[in-house]
């Protein structure tokens, strides 16, 4: 990419805890954040990636009416590792126009709509609690951060179901680049809701076990939530985004291509743009959902671009598949992989699936890393991988 | 300033059925007269897709294709990426998934499960036409179209490549109608170029987009539309399009200014 593009901030709070001390702990120590289904409200046969302390969490004031469990998390999300300060800082070096807020999510505050409808069923109207542009309205997320954070820069939000949060960095990237913004807010946060656990469920997608990607064994996902947020600036840090890829299926709404055409393409088009040859990249982290057609989808994509001999895992088995929010998550990931040389495991998975090919990497291990590729796949066939670069001697 | 070149247009609402038609309708040369939305599938999709897919879907495939035909061959061939704008999603689906789960025992369909999230437009969009560039789907509530415009020129300007921008919003059903009272389906299309592509026979006009200032504009619907019909045709975010729509029916240096959050997006549209 001609003009470089850096991370200079980030944070994560997910099923490992909020903050990136969590985080790294637990990609070190190959923990778990997964627990047996406790989402009283959704008792579905399963496991989940729950982030505690999300209904404890209060907005401010004048956003009340922002209230859901979605912007509660993403205003928990905010408070970690001196993000809102990152950000105070930007708006008082670049103003408030310049900018930008690009987020991602897959369901926004649906939960409250969900509890909500059930009132209608009973009493014929809305109850008053139900804001639905605060709180259904996809842009409710990004509305909510740029209020919370005074900025007033350019601002959407991304909903390409499982790719959301990847995709806001190709968005920022663009802008940054096209000079409309000196710094771009992206990220993502997506939360536990009945539409999804039942709706995966009814998709006979989701494990009634932890999650085990790439394992013989796997039948399904662990549904996570999650908030992540990253500052893109041009001023330096040792975290660039080297590069980013975009592509379509083409092919089914609810299933990946058999081969990973898409996959591959979104692949070979981030190495395209960072102008790196596939033997460059020390590590992937994959998609990786542990369903069955997803991973050897995956399997063969990444096969066909990086052959059979780079290193790659996925962290949904730590995480949970947050949705909305999985681009950002493992983007933090990968960015905490760089800084602090380390591949993540995938302690889950107890016998890797022979019929698959890929390196996948089951214990965590120290390794210098300069290059790691984040993939994220979603419904609808939409693709997005993102390259990471770590500055400076590794 | 980003500069884009404007090669087609799609566009269906109440009395709009296609570019073709709207033209001298926009330019009031012929009167506004009120007509329902078709609401059929189009036939870009495969038989299976066309029973599954959804109101949304239908709406924004319809103006997407009508864009695609409208432009020259070399188009489909080189793949434009697509940038889908939508406010808000399919109420019915929404319903229907929010009846299921109100169930003592929630039972989700899958394919309305596959069907609620804001990407299944560009799902079935690539799956008709065998795109395979990326898509992007957003939502900025009632800016969305300014969003979108901003987001696809960004695409064409710094990717040199053409995009495929849909603004869509279908009306609301009850009881979602009484949250967010959209009465009207709107969509519009308008496949973008960059200034380095090779000129078209197509090219319609050249767009220069400004984002600056907030400058407080009233809000006035363009004067072909009798004042009857303002009220349902603002209910829909998606009508922000006919603005500059309007101004490309008659390109004479016309400036259309759209609110986006707090800013204007300023596009001046010229012949070229």
């Amino acid at each position: 990419m001609s003009a470089p593009i850096f991370m200079t901030a980030f944070t994560a709070t997910s099923a490992l805890g909020a903050g990136l001390d969590a985080t790294l702990e637990a990609l070190q120590s190959g923990r778990s954040g997964l627990r047996a289904n406790d989402f009283a409200a959704a008792p579905v046969d399963t496991w989940i990636g729950r982030v505690d302390g999300i209904e404890q969490e209060s907005l401010p004031d004048e956003l009340a009416d922002y209230t859901c469990r979605n912007n509660q998390l993403a205003h928990l999300g905010l408070r970690q590792d001196g993000f809102l300060e990152a950000v105070e800082q930007a708006r008082q070096r670049y103003g408030a126009q310049r900018v930008g807020v690009l987020l991602g999510t897959s369901t926004s505050g649906i939960f409250e709509t969900e509890m909500a409808f059930r009132v209608y069923r009973a009493q014929g109207a809305w109850p008053d609690s139900l804001h639905y542009r605060e709180q259904h309205n996809l842009f409710s997320l990004s509305d909510f951060v740029r209020r919370r954070l005074g900025l007033a820069g350019p601002s959407h939000v991304i909903s390409t179901a499982c790719s959301s949060s990847a995709k806001v960095f190709a968005s920022a990237a663009r802008l940054l680049r096209q000079n409309l913004c000196d710094a771009v807010l992206v990220g993502g946060v997506d939360t536990l809701a009945l539409t999804t656990l039942y709706g995966f469920s009814a998709l006979e997608l989701v494990s009634a076990r932890p999650c085990r990607p790439w394992d013989a064994a796997r039948n399904g996902i662990s549904i996570g939530e999650a908030a992540g947020f990253a500052l893109l600036e041009r001023r330096e840090s040792d975290i660039r985004l080297a590069g980013y890829g975009e592509s379509s299926d083409a092919y089914h709404m609810s299933t990946p291509h058999p081969q990973g055409r898409g996959a591959a393409q979104a692949m070979r088009a981030a190495l395209r743009r960072a102008q790196l040859a596939p033997e460059q990249i020390d590590y992937i982290n994959l998609h990786g959902t542990g369903t069955p057609s997803n991973d050897a989808a995956e399997d063969k994509a990444v096969l066909e671009v990086f052959g059979n001999a780079l290193p790659c895992s996925s962290t949904k088995g730590a995480t949970g598949h947050t949705l909305g929010a999985a681009g950002i998550m493992e983007a933090v990931i990968s960015a905490l992989c760089l800084r602090h040389g380390v591949i993540p495991g995938a302690g889950n998975t107890e016998q890797i699936d022979p019929q698959l090919q890929a390196d996948f990497v089951r214990a965590s291990r120290p390794a210098p890393l300069r290059h790691v590729l984040s993939n994220s796949f979603g419904f609808g066939g939409n693709n997005c991988s993102l390259l990471f670069a770590r500055e400076g001697a590794c | 300033m980003l500069s884009v070149y404007v090669d087609s247009i799609g566009l269906l609402a109440p009395g709009l059925s296609d570019w073709e038609q709207a033209q001298p309708v926009l330019r009031r040369e012929v009167p506004y007269v009120w007509d329902a939305v078709p609401s059929a599938a189009p036939a870009i999709l495969a038989p299976a897709e066309r029973r599954r897919c959804i109101a949304t879907a239908r709406l924004a495939l319809t103006v997407a294709h009508q864009a695609l035909q409208a432009g020259a061959p070399a188009d489909l061939a080189a793949q434009p990426a697509c940038v889908f704008a939508s406010s808000d999603g399919d109420s019915q689906v929404i319903a229907q998934i929010m009846e299921s789960l109100a169930q003592d025992t929630p039972d989700v369909s899958p394919i309305r499960f596959a069907n609620s999230v804001h990407n299944a437009p560009a799902g079935y969009w690539s799956i008709a036409t065998g795109l395979m560039q990326g898509a992007t789907c957003l939502s900025a509530y009632d800016d969305s179209f300014a969003a979108g415009l901003l987001e696809a020129a960004t695409q064409v300007a710094d990717e040199d490549m053409a995009c495929l921008l849909t603004v869509s919003d279908v009306c609301f059903q009850p009881p979602f109608f009484d949250l967010r009272p959209i009465a009207i389906d709107c969509g519009a299309a308008l496949l973008l170029r960059p200034e380095s592509s090779t000129r078209s026979l197509a090219r319609l006009a050249r767009l220069d987009i400004v984002l600056g200032e907030s400058r407080p504009a009233p809000h006035v619907f363009p004067a072909w539309l009798p004042a009857q019909y303002v009220e349902k045709f603002v209910s829909n975010p998606a009508v922000r399009a006919l603005s500059l729509l309007t101004a490309l029916a008659a390109p004479a240096g016309q400036i259309v200014e759209l609110d986006y959050l707090g800013q204007t997006l300023s596009v001046r549209v010229s012949a070229c």
